[in-house]
């Protein structure tokens, strides 16, 4: 469903892309998790996804159509909620709705299940009709999420979903994920909350310092024994892009862009300095051996 | 450092950024130009009035109370507007009201602040008028001692009528704050009540001028003038005779200052006890549900009416659209009026015409400025926008189309104003409409790419945006130089031809340029939109 390849981004003329040769894929019906520290680069990554910021290098593709080809049959597949909230606050949640539904020509049956559906769960209904002005944090929130499901997106796109969420309307909107991606759409998300990710997610996507640093399947993960949090902690620590690196699955890194060459990139070093490490080991061992001979 | 202090020098802060940014040759530097700029101002007003002078015109206590009219009542009004922005309508009020000190204390120091700043701006045109009569005028030795008086008291003069008036303003706004529409239209019919009479007062005196006829009389014909309006300027004439220590100067000086002093306590304890109801009132957001009306619609006509409820809803995005429709065919129709009722000779018929032009371009390319805002308008919310499935280019045409609906109905009223009230030949005022209108679709366009290329997207609040946009700016520089090139171009051509090539020319001239910048614009905009960062 989703296919980000060799992604860069640099804003401005910066010398310091702040998404690096970034590589991964997402399948249908899997709800995928962006972790990483602030400044990371998740909100960069999730912007280039959605067609939000243009990059330099790279391509997103969503449900196999490139964004850089076809930007805008592309969007029509998909759907993003902001972590900032912002929406025309002019408009009434109705109006705003009607709005967005227009924009991707959602027929009207659609419209009015998915809207009334997620009104209820949300309960929003006594605000529908009132400048969104006047809502709170939360109901912007709402407001989005339903505006962004109004066309059945099959790549729903969210940064910082449960941010501002009180309790309830939060655990509404965990159910909403699922329920979407049990119905053979894409979830792709970001988060700071590790127990959020750990129990939404089949897989998460680890980012620091604008590089991809882990993708861990966290069905295998809960059957190795291990903690995400553990994981998390040693792929962001400081030492982590020069020790270990876990290669995303199924995606081939390699650059095809002209002008990058993969050694411009840590995954090279990081390969090198294992080696070299690894070399090291040896030269120890051996002289370990001797000495005790 | 007293809170007063404290709360005046963290409002200036903000406010004026030399002085934050701790470089004091940057703060020399603005004083020097302030006081450069006096200094031009007075030299050229000293010169220009010696020239009058010499040949007739009366530098007198009359055309002092006229001059002393036209820049209180200018004062009045800016005074007035940042009284209801600063005061009451600032996004300080909740910081300001929540740091430890008392309402009393915020709105003194925001009084301290706003006498600073008309204090500035008051200065900058008094004064050279102050100067110039020293020199022009036979003046005592008090005149001098009552200027420096005076350059401190009418800024304060101001501030106290204004702030008086703000109380009703405020109210009333506050009632129609429900209603952005009618508040909207009610400041607009405001506005254009004032131009108008503004425009019939200068009409009615302007005509009895003979233009046609010698230096002498036509310089007399203004002296009388000025003498008339002397007489209606009633407290301008008072103060005037005050500030030139004539006859009786000290109880006339001794009345103003006592009238001042009331009006200031009087002010002062009126607004004192309605500010903090007014200001924060302002901060509340209205909650009245809207009628529920689900629409399915094309894209195109979803983004055209997304943008006229955000904007509709917006009463100074409204006064913004509005203002040039209701206003341009009045202001072009007294304008034709005065230039027709001056005697002129068959040049000066040419001219008139070629001026016409000139209004109405300017105009109708002011009421095009609001495109240079476009895409920065949307602020926060343009991610919206640029995740939309709905080309680029589509987006865009909305906004244009909107734009040129008002422009477009302004130039329509325009020119029927002008076929039926003015004597200006129909097939001229056809040809001009067309041209214009031409004109304003590539102003349009080009102000939409200016945007596109460097928006401000960081702010939600439409002030915030029309003062960190550099474009607004931009598109005003173009739009009048584009009206510039258009009145040139038919004084050029008009005095040969005396027949409609001037305006074949202007229009075939203008059709170039708006089918140059439309070609760009198709080829490039969806790159240049989608190289916007947000």
């Amino acid at each position: 469903m989703l296919k980000v390849v060799n992604l860069v981004k640099t804003y401005g003329d910066s010398n310091n892309p702040t998404v690096k040769n970034i590589s991964f894929e997402v399948n249908d019906g899997e709800i995928f998790g962006f972790l990483g520290s602030n400044g990371a680069g998740k909100t960069t990554t999730i912007k280039c996804i959605c067609g939000i910021l243009p990059f330099e290098i790279g391509d997103v593709f969503i449900d196999g159509i490139s964004l850089k080809e076809n930007p805008s049959e592309a969007k029509l597949k998909l759907a993003y909620i902001s972590d900032n909230h912002a929406v025309f606050e002019r408009l009434t949640g109705r109006e705003y709705v009607n709005h967005i539904a227009n924009l991707y020509n959602t027929p009207k049956e659609e419209r009015d299940k998915v809207v009334s559906e997620l009104l209820e769960a949300f309960n929003l209904s006594f605000a529908y009709d009132r400048p969104i002005k006047s809502y709170s944090h939360g109901m912007k929130q709402k407001i989005n999420v339903i505006a962004g499901l109004v066309h059945k997106p099959k790549l729903w796109v969210l940064d910082e979903p449960l941010l501002g969420l009180d309790p309830q309307s939060g655990i509404e909107l965990k159910k909403i994920m699922r329920k979407h991606a049990q119905e053979g759409n894409t979830v792709f998300f970001s988060s700071h909350i590790l127990e959020v990710v750990e129990s939404l997610c089949d897989r998460v996507g680890v980012l620091n310092k604008g590089y991809l640093v882990g993708v861990i399947d966290l069905h295998k993960l809960k059957e190795s024994g291990q903690s995400l949090e553990e994981i998390f902690v040693k792929l962001t620590s400081e030492e982590s892009a020069e020790t270990i690196y876990i290669p995303p699955r199924d995606v081939d890194v390699d650059n095809k862009e002209e002008g990058i060459k993969t050694e411009d990139f840590k995954i090279t070093k990081i390969e090198k300095r294992t080696k070299e490490k690894a070399s090291k080991t040896k030269k120890s061992e051996k002289i370990k051996k001797k000495d005790q001979k | 450092m007293p809170t007063i202090l404290k709360l005046f020098k963290l409002q200036i802060d903000e406010k004026m950024n030399i002085f934050r940014s701790g470089k004091w040759w940057k703060v020399l530097l603005t004083i020097f130009l302030y006081l450069a700029i006096i200094a031009g101002a007075s030299v050229g007003l000293i010169y220009a009035f010696i020239r009058f002078n010499g040949i007739g015109l009366a530098v007198d206590t009359n055309l002092f109370a006229v001059l002393l009219m036209f820049t209180q009542i200018l004062s009045f009004v800016i005074a007035l507007g940042s009284i209801i922005k600063n005061l009451y309508h600032s996004k300080e009020n909740d910081l300001l009201m929540s740091l430890p000190c008392s309402h009393n204390q915020v709105f003194i120091s925001k009084l301290m602040v706003l006498y600073f700043n008309e204090l500035v701006a008051n200065t900058l045109y008094t004064t050279p008028i102050f100067i110039m009569y020293s020199f022009v005028s036979n003046v005592n030795i008090g005149y001098y001692f009552l200027c420096l008086l005076f350059l401190f008291l009418l800024p304060l003069m101001s501030l106290v009528f204004a702030g008086f008036f703000s109380i009703p303003i405020m109210y009333i706004s506050n009632k129609l704050k429900k209603y952005p529409v009618w508040s909207s239209v009610v400041l607009v019919v405001v506005v254009a009540v004032l131009v108008g009479l503004y425009m019939y007062l200068i009409i009615s005196f302007t005509s009895s001028i003979d233009f046609s006829g010698k230096q002498s009389t036509i310089l007399s014909n203004i002296n009388d003038i000025i003498a008339r309006i002397s007489v209606y300027s009633g407290v301008f004439r008072f103060m005037a005779e005050g500030i030139l220590a004539e006859t009786g100067w000290w109880w006339k000086d001794i009345v103003i200052i006592a009238v001042t002093a009331i009006m200031f306590v009087l002010t002062v304890l009126i607004v004192k006890k309605f500010y903090f109801n007014l200001a924060m009132k302002n901060s509340e957001t209205t909650t009245k549900a809207r009628r529920g009306k689900d629409y399915i619609e094309p894209p195109f006509k979803s983004i055209l009416r997304k943008e006229t409820y955000t904007i509709f809803r917006e009463p100074g995005n409204v006064f913004q659209y509005f203002i040039f429709t209701i206003l341009m065919p009045f202001i072009v129709l007294l304008y034709d009026k005065m230039l027709l009722s001056i005697t002129v000779n068959q040049t000066g018929q040419a001219m008139i015409v070629a001026s016409h032009v000139l209004v109405v371009a300017i105009l109708a390319m002011l009421s095009n400025i609001v495109s240079a805002t476009a895409i920065s308008r949307e602020g926060g919310n343009f991610y919206i926008s640029k995740l939309s499935p709905a080309s680029p280019r589509l987006q865009t045409n909305a906004k244009i189309v909107f734009n040129l609906f008002f422009t477009y109905g302004a130039l329509i009223i325009t020119a029927i104003f002008t076929a039926i009230f003015t004597d200006i030949p129909i097939l001229y005022n056809i040809l001009t409409t067309i041209a214009v209108a031409i004109m304003s679709l590539g102003h349009i366009i080009t102000s939409v790419l200016i945007d596109l290329k460097k928006p401000v997207l960081d702010w939600f609040d439409s002030n915030d945006i029309e003062k960190m946009s550099k474009s607004t700016k931009i598109s005003m520089v173009l739009g009048l130089i584009f009206a510039f090139l258009m009145f040139i171009i038919v004084v050029v051509f008009a005095p040969t031809s005396h027949t409609e090539l001037p305006w074949y020319i202007l229009i075939g001239s203008v059709s170039l340029y708006t089918i140059a910048i439309m070609i760009y614009y198709h080829l490039r905009i969806n790159k240049i939109y989608q190289k916007v960062e947000c």
